[in-house]
């Protein structure tokens, strides 16, 4: 049953090892290799997973936006029905793993923030954008669960989608634009993490983060797109069924 | 024979003197604030007030030593304080992000298991049909 080989895909066994791993080793970096930061103590190390779950959800937002674009595009192309498909599912996995990623960077901030800053959150710029995306892209979800069946969901939650991708340029601008209290540690040539540990750290990271979302993304991909065929598979069962 | 000993207790004495001066650069205050310590951001580093030679009755430069040793021990009383507070923060920041991975890994898991169910019934009924079917 080609439901089977689909079910058989979506899974990379060694994949879970090979990232546990990864998350070991950043762990590792980060609780022993990285020195203690003087201004902060202790809980500047909150950075390496903050900016890391922050670059991969910005990412994942934009992504989003432009495959929302793709699939709009490649609606009426009847040639292009199978590539109309992937986009879809892939817009909607990555949207699923840029929530949970902003949701990660929207509650490992304000934790940093509190020791750093004296209070848990300000209504500065970024954080408020930051704040507005997420909802946003929540709302492209729910869009995409309760919208029906019949394609307007799905077109309404890529148009939602296509809003959200400037947003996320105004994020990575805002601090420079309107000031705020984020530093400009990464956005900005200079003054930033000091090379050798720190750096080190960071970019470990960054690498194990990233593969995480790739997995996550294919992981979530994958189940879209056997859902997708068992829903086919019933309709045609169904018809089969009223004919016998 | 003699000659060797005392060799053997020179060298002893001075790999004691490295020692002991090691052990008092590595826990001397200016040192241990900075150990291990990296700046973050544009942040500059403050520079730890250096101690003079103070000659007995040159009080300006007693004065001068005693603002610097309390200085660079209020310094390092502040990191253990930030600190203290900070860990606890920085325990909770990698709490909440394995919790809300895991939340998410247990709402794939429903809705794997949901898969899972919906692919059983369509070959229950795929079966009853293919039973059904004369041919």
């Amino acid at each position: 049953m080609s439901q089977t080989t689909s079910q058989i895909r979506t899974r990379i066994p060694w994949m879970p090892l090979v990232l546990g791993a990864g998350i070991l080793t950043m762990l590792y970096f980060v609780f022993f290799i990285a020195p203690r930061e003087i201004e902060m103590g202790q809980v500047q190390r909150i950075f390496y997973m903050h900016v890391s779950c922050a670059f991969s959800a910005l990412l994942l937002y934009i992504g989003t936006a432009i495959l929302s674009i793709g699939y709009l595009v490649t609606l009426r192309m009847t040639s292009l029905r199978v590539i109309n498909r992937t986009l879809d599912r892939l817009a909607v996995s990555f949207a699923e793993v840029a929530v949970l990623f902003g949701t990660i960077v929207l509650v490992t901030g304000p934790l940093w923030a509190k020791p750093a800053w004296g209070e848990y959150w300000t209504w500065e710029p970024r954080l408020t954008l930051m704040l507005l995306t997420q909802f946003l892209f929540i709302g492209y979800l729910v869009l995409r669960a309760y919208g029906g069946n019949d394609g307007v969901g799905k077109r309404l939650a890529a148009g939602v989608a296509i809003i959200g991708g400037p947003a996320v340029y105004l994020i990575h601008v805002a601090v420079r634009l309107w000031g705020g209290n984020h530093p400009t540690v990464v956005t900005e040539g200079g003054g930033g993490l000091e090379p050798g540990a720190m750096q080190n750290t960071f970019w470990v990271s960054l690498a194990v983060i990233f593969s995480f979302v790739t997995y996550l993304v294919y992981m979530r991909y994958q189940r879209h797109r056997l859902a997708e065929e068992l829903d086919d598979a019933f309709l045609e069962l169904s018809d089969l069924e009223e004919a016998a | 024979m003699i000659s060797s000993r005392r060799n053997r207790s020179s060298v002893l004495t001075r790999l004691c003197a490295v020692f002991v001066l090691g052990m008092t650069l590595l826990t001397s205050p200016s040192s241990l604030a900075q150990t291990g310590s990296t700046s973050f951001g544009s942040g500059d580093k403050a520079p730890a007030p250096a101690l003079v030679k103070a000659a007995p009755g040159d009080f300006e430069a007693m004065l001068k030593n005693c603002d610097a040793q309390l200085t660079t021990t209020s310094t390092k009383l502040e990191a253990c304080k930030r600190d203290e507070t900070g860990i606890d923060f920085l325990a909770w920041a990698y709490i909440a992000a394995w919790v809300i991975l895991a939340g998410f890994f247990f709402l794939v898991r429903m809705k794997q298991v949901k898969l899972t169910a919906e692919m059983a019934e369509l070959r229950a009924r795929l079966a009853r049909l293919n039973s059904e079917d004369p041919r």
